[in-house]
């Protein structure tokens, strides 16, 4: 048994004469939470459509759960739930009745199916919405209700293509609770998003993509380290003018009254060199700290260093 | 296929077009009547049985019963083809085709077409006896004509559905009518080729959706 949810090895797809795809490979290891990165026409959905085997690719393949996506299609699709970017509800019917046609759909037998479409209504949070008709909702709501549907056949994989899109902070905190429940229970979430503060905080893992082509596929911290070159650092004064002495490398990136920012590798001699270097001259040090910078800042840098390397 | 049904049971109920559909024949074979009554109310003249000049009372009842079919077709058509329109219209259907065999929705549209097809027939009948005061002797062979009518109209509905859910879609139906025709002449040629096409309909169908869903 692999210990991959999603092996995608060289995928390739064209639209006419625009390549979608351009030999994509990544893995997503199971029971991780793994975020799929990449700016709008990057290449997400399509991959998404790839893995969910609702579309073929032009070469290369993908394997999930160690099944071939284009020979295996069925049992795949009864092993994986998926929650597309947009989706519409059946107005008339309840969320009840719906759930209950999705699990006799997949199989779910008589005698089990109240008991599953219990379970799933508990775990999404949507026993309110139950018995009331699905006209109306809220997008939150709505997303738990795909999201339900999607966990109707309990399955081991999770596709979610732009989940936490127009959901306000208190559902998208709700929801990231959610994810990080499914993960805890063994299931392997792979998520695109362009929200990479909300990918940063559940992600195990992450996969960027860009024009069609993987950039980098690794966990956060790998990812922080590969994009990161050089660190910021903040000095905060008082009493003086942060000057930076000539042994301190680095480019400045701001410069205020009490307050310099600079972006360098600081071991801690310079650091300690450059303290000495002030409080000589009278000056107090308030701080010295390095500047987390967000994963929204990495990607941003990332994707724009591979355009100037294009 | 069952659950499948039920979805379409509970949405043509919920969404009330089950009724209009059910009555479409009735309605349009009742209109002349309303209009001759109203003729007859004043100026007098009663047209009764109602029949086509220079016709025989066969003739009559065998163009009238063809009328019927015909109708009846369009309504297993129209149920066929707006049963899952929205779905493929907003491409949720993509979650049905992941959950099902792709081929068990245009089936199950088929079937729901035909089931209104057929119901709106026999619902029809005593409307054909009443305008014409007699009905035909074959019972069961005029029923089966309604049935394959029905599946014909309904099986091309559902191509058609998977095509493009604009309702401009439904107009190619009325190409239906020789087949329609010949078909309630009992016509053998006539009637296995539209059980190819009954067969041959939702497979492509189905192949259709799959393609939509890529979309």
């Amino acid at each position: 048994m692999s210990e991959h949810a999603i092996v995608a090895d060289r995928l390739l797809k064209r639209y006419g004469d625009i390549n979608a795809l351009r030999d994509v490979s990544f893995e997503v290891p199971r029971g991780t939470i793994t975020g799929f990165v990449g700016r709008n026409g990057a290449g997400k959905t399509t991959t998404l459509k790839i893995v969910s085997t609702l579309l073929r690719s032009d070469d290369g393949g993908c394997r999930i759960f160690d099944l071939d996506v284009a020979r295996n299609r069925r049992e795949i699709r009864h092993r994986m739930g998926f929650l597309p970017d947009a989706f519409e509800l059946p107005p008339s019917l309840s969320l009840r009745e719906y759930l209950s046609i999705f699990a006799e759909l997949y199989g779910v037998g008589n005698g089990d199916r109240a008991k599953r479409v219990n379970t799933t209504l508990q775990l999404t949070r949507t026993e309110e919405l139950a018995d009331r008709r699905m006209s109306g909702l809220s997008r939150g709501e709505q997303q738990r209700v795909g999201l339900a549907r999607a966990l109707i056949h309990n399955p081991d994989l999770l596709l979610l293509d732009e989940p936490a899109a127009g959901l306000d902070p208190h559902a998208r905190v709700e929801f990231k609770e959610l994810l990080r429940l499914l993960r805890d229970r063994g299931k392997t979430v792979f998520l695109s998003s362009h929200v990479l503060a909300d990918l940063e905080e559940i992600c195990d893992r992450l996969v960027v993509i860009k024009r069609g082509s993987v950039i980098f596929s690794g966990d956060v911290a790998g990812f922080r380290k590969e994009m990161r070159s050089t660190t910021r650092w903040r000095m905060v004064t008082m009493g003086g003018q942060a000057t930076i002495p000539a042994s301190v490398r680095g480019e400045v990136l701001e410069i205020g009254p009490n307050c310099v920012e600079i972006e360098g590798e600081l071991t801690p001699a310079d650091r300690a060199r450059w303290i000495a270097d002030l409080v000589q001259r009278g000056i107090a040090v308030c701080e010295l700290s390095p500047q987390r910078t967000t994963l929204e800042q990495e990607f941003a840098r990332a994707v724009e260093e591979e355009e100037e390397t294009a | 296929m069952r659950a499948l049904l039920r979805y379409v049971l509970l949405k043509s109920i919920r969404e009330r077009f089950i009724a209009p559909l059910l009555l479409f024949p009735v309605l349009t074979l009742g209109a002349p009547m309303v209009g001759l009554s109203i003729r007859a109310a004043l100026f007098g003249r009663t047209d009764y049985p109602i029949f086509l000049a220079r016709t025989s009372p066969i003739e009559n009842l065998v163009f009238l019963l063809t009328v019927v079919f015909f109708v009846v077709a369009i309504a297993a058509g129209v149920a066929a083809f707006w049963i899952f329109r929205k779905e493929i219209g907003d491409r949720s259907i993509a979650s049905l085709v992941m959950a099902t065999h792709p081929a068990s929705i245009p089936l199950a549209a088929v079937f729901y077409g035909t089931v209104i097809g057929s119901t709106a027939f026999v619902i029809a009948l005593p409307l054909v006896f009443l305008m014409l005061g007699t009905l035909p002797i074959g019972l069961g062979l005029t029923m089966f004509v309604a049935i394959v009518s029905s599946l014909l109209a309904a099986s091309a509905a559902s191509l058609l559905a998977s095509l493009s859910a604009d309702p401009g879609m439904l107009l190619p139906l009325l190409l239906l009518a020789p087949f329609v025709k010949e078909i309630a002449e009992l016509d053998a040629r006539w009637i296995v080729t539209s059980l190819v096409l009954i067969i041959l309909c939702p497979l492509i169908a189905a192949r259709m959706l799959e393609r939509r869903c890529t979309a």
